[in-house]
């Protein structure tokens, strides 16, 4: 007897066979297609494209990385707060692994985000990193949602674990609001918005075109690798269930 | 025809309880009308106080639901929750407190009119008397019980659940508190006990129920168990799902034969009586006094401990002297003090705030506060004003004796307001999501270890405005472009927003404790 692992899955159901032809395929998704190829055109759009930037030069490219890396994490942390929100109201386990998964791709994805800013700010200010609020404050995000996946690890019971991480979700997601506002509230080297602005955006309209296509991308993504994270933790439940 | 609850009916429907991959229950369906006396069995770990602590509304069903009355226990109103008394494995006592003050601060959680006579009658009635006034973490084990047995009385609850009530009493005592649940058996009150011996369930309940394999594997008559031989009762007894009750329970052979009991000491009826009359009751004191009366309660601990006091005000003393040998030395008095400053202050609170709710769970302490009408958000309010009250007693020390020591020759252009108002607002916001987490972290493997690795990313950014205006406030230059009014806000937002979420999520983190 084995267990096949692709039908378990899709279906969410583990399929038993009798083992003689355990034959194990793997079948790229239409979404894995599509990831990659709109990473194919975010490559030529970001690096062939978008035209250089005058002052900063190749480096500014990074921008393209670098901000829609900030997209995802909003929306990984916003649906961490949303899916935190819903479990505690309805006590649905799909909510906690929902709302874990997607926490961490958002940290992941600040981990980009501090990454590339460190990078810029080194080719920029010369120093790899400067204690400007907005950087600061995603420092501040990336160190709280390390805390949310330490105490789902410390934390062995799934009733408990979920309540404690969604009211850590919950907490910490209203940094997010500040991280904003910061933008307005601490004005220091950081670049200021240039995107939505009152009149307007102020960049040039490749660049503009350049950056939809990276956070068109960059969602498609986040999308692609919540599918995988909630396929895996539906397989580790499958196996719980097996195992007791 | 549609049947109306009684006050005290309760039922259980299709409830599971699951704790991790462990079933403990599963499809437990059960009616126990008001007035039973219910002996509940089983063997180890088959989920009897699992069960008592759903009907107890401190556990939350993984499937179904228990209601009382017709009301879900999830829903409970403080009217819910003041008919039920439960006597724990644990104490649910303060060890610091004397037996008087832990009866006292739940008599008045529960809104007993008269607390002091219904303590007396209860010390009577219970054998209390000597060890009322020592401190409920130094009695032996009987005696705590006997005093967890008051707390559970205390506001004449409707429903009386016990988890083996008759570990570590005497033979007198026990004996007594058979003829105590009897008599309020008699009263009309719902009674559940869990027991480990056959004998014991023989003494009073009328109704036997064991639980074997994660669910009712019997559910009899005490009556039924007369024709069984002593060794086919221990096939009930230790959980085996048998038929014999069945087979046997209405052969039509008499009403059961109760064992010889030994002669004991009886209580006297007017003390019976005390004890199985109703208290007056008054309203059940509303959000703020419920959060009052925590706060007196834990700096009532507080006073006879002092741990908190020490460990956090040497540790912020501590780091400040040690700190100031750095400081004045390089000749660096201003933004590097101010962050000395408020690290000594954040570990302050966090060793303080994660000890109050280390006392919390020991005993299950929390559990008492659960069990009383008092709203939950009620429990936080009173955990976080009593932090506040410390760190206000460590910061009246601490804060001057920065100024004296770290500030050197600013003092002259000291904003005394501000500095105030920067102190309070910060520790307001420190405290909060201290208090908060400490729950979670208690709650975690790592306990209060996992508190500061929590709590700091959360509070950075509140360090990074408290250490500006406390610069500023000590005469330090205002930073760019931002003035003192967008710190304060900051502060105060802070608070406002994470407060009120505090408020919002608290009772999730102390459910099912």
């Amino acid at each position: 007897m084995s267990i096949e692992s692709k039908p378990a899955a899709r279906t969410g159901a583990p399929v038993v066979t009798d083992g003689t032809a355990a034959a194990h395929k793997t079948r790229v998704s239409p979404l894995a297609i599509v990831v990659l190829v709109m990473l194919a055109v975010f490559a030529y759009f970001a690096f062939v494209f978008a035209p250089e930037d005058e002052l900063q030069g190749a480096m500014q490219r990074i921008f393209y990385i670098h901000v829609p890396s900030a997209w995802i994490c909003f929306v990984g942390f916003g649906v961490t707060f949303l899916s935190s929100i819903a479990y505690l109201s309805s006590r649905k386990e799909k909510w906690d692994t929902i709302a874990a998964s997607s926490a961490e791709i958002g940290t992941l994805f600040t981990t980009v985000v501090l990454a590339t800013g460190m990078m810029w700010g080194h080719a920029i200010w010369g120093v790899y990193w400067t204690w400007e609020p907005r950087l600061t404050s995603f420092l501040v995000l990336w160190l709280m949602y390390l805390g949310y996946l330490a105490v789902r690890a410390y934390v062995p019971d799934p009733a408990r674990r979920a309540r404690f991480s969604a009211v850590i979700g919950i907490i910490a997601f209203i940094d997010v609001p500040i991280i904003y506002l910061s933008v307005n509230w601490w004005r220091t080297l950081h670049p200021q918005q240039v995107i939505i602005t009152g009149d307007g955006p102020h960049m040039p309209g490749a660049m503009v075109i350049a950056l939809m296509v990276g956070l068109t991308t960059f969602s498609l993504v986040y999308v692609y690798l919540m599918r995988l994270r909630l396929d895996v933790a539906r397989l580790a439940t499958q196996l719980e269930e097996i195992e007791s | 025809m549609v049947t109306v609850p009684r006050p005290s009916d309760l039922s259980l429907v299709d409830v599971g309880k699951t704790f991790g991959r462990h079933k403990v229950l599963r499809h437990v369906d059960l009616e126990i009308p008001a007035g039973s006396f219910v002996a509940l069995m089983g063997a180890n770990g088959a989920g009897k106080t699992t069960l008592l602590r759903l009907v107890a509304g401190l556990a939350t069903p993984t499937t179904g639901a228990v209601t009382l009355a017709g009301v879900d226990l999830r829903k409970a109103g403080p009217g819910l929750r003041r008919m039920l008394g439960f006597v724990s494995h644990d104490g649910l006592l303060y060890g610091d407190l004397t037996g008087r003050q832990n009866l006292m601060f739940h008599a008045r959680l529960f809104g007993v009119a008269d607390p002091e006579a219904r303590i007396e009658e209860l010390a009577d009635v219970l054998d209390l008397r000597r060890v009322l006034d020592r401190p409920a973490g130094v009695l032996s084990r009987g005696n705590k019980q006997r005093l967890t047995l008051a707390r559970a009385l205390m506001h004449g609850p409707d429903v009386l659940l016990l988890d083996e009530p008759f570990t570590g009493l005497d033979e007198e005592s026990s004996a007594r508190l058979v003829q105590l649940l009897t008599a309020l058996h008699a009263e009309g009150r719902t009674i559940i006990m869990t027991v480990h011996e056959m004998s014991r369930a023989l003494e009073g309940p009328t109704r036997l129920i064991v639980i074997g394999e994660g669910g009712i594997a019997v559910d009899e008559p005490i009556e039924a168990l007369a024709d069984l031989e002593v060794d086919e009762r221990e096939d009930v007894l230790v959980g085996v799902v048998s038929d014999h009750v069945s087979r046997a329970g209405h052969g039509g052979r008499g009403p059961i034969s109760r064992p010889d009991l030994p002669e004991r000491p009886s209580l006297d009826e007017p003390h019976l009586a005390a004890l199985t009359a109703r208290p007056a009751l008054v309203v059940p004191p509303g959000r703020f006094r419920s959060a009052g009366m925590i706060t007196a309660k834990d700096m009532r601990v507080e006073l006879r401990s002092r741990d908190v006091l020490m460990s956090s005000g040497l540790f912020a003393v501590t780091v400040l002297i040690t700190a100031s040998f750095t400081t004045v030395q390089s000749g660096n008095t201003g933004s590097m003090a101010t962050g000395i400053l408020w690290i000594s202050l954040l570990f302050a609170v966090l060793l303080g705030v994660g000890r109050s709710m280390a006392r919390e769970s020991q005993d299950r302490a929390i559990e008492g506060l659960l069990l009383s009408p008092a709203p939950r958000e009620s429990i936080f309010l009173g955990k976080l004003a009593a932090g506040l009250v410390t760190m206000g007693l460590i910061e009246v020390f601490i804060v001057p004796m920065f100024l004296v020591l770290m500030t050197g020759e600013s003092q002259g252009s000291l904003d005394v307001g501000g500095l105030i108002l920067a102190v309070v607002l910060a520790t307001i916001g420190i405290t909060i999501v201290a208090t908060l987490f400490s729950g979670i972290a208690v709650g975690s493997r790592m306990g209060e270890s996992l508190l500061p690795l929590i709590v700091m990313p959360v509070v950075i950014p509140l360090m990074i405005a408290a250490v500006e205006t406390t610069r500023q406030a000590l005469g330090g230059d205002t930073a760019g472009s931002v003035n003192m009014f967008q710190w304060y806000a900051l502060l105060a937002g802070f608070d406002l927003v994470v407060g009120l979420a505090a408020i919002a999520t608290f009772s999730f983190v102390v459910e099912d404790s």
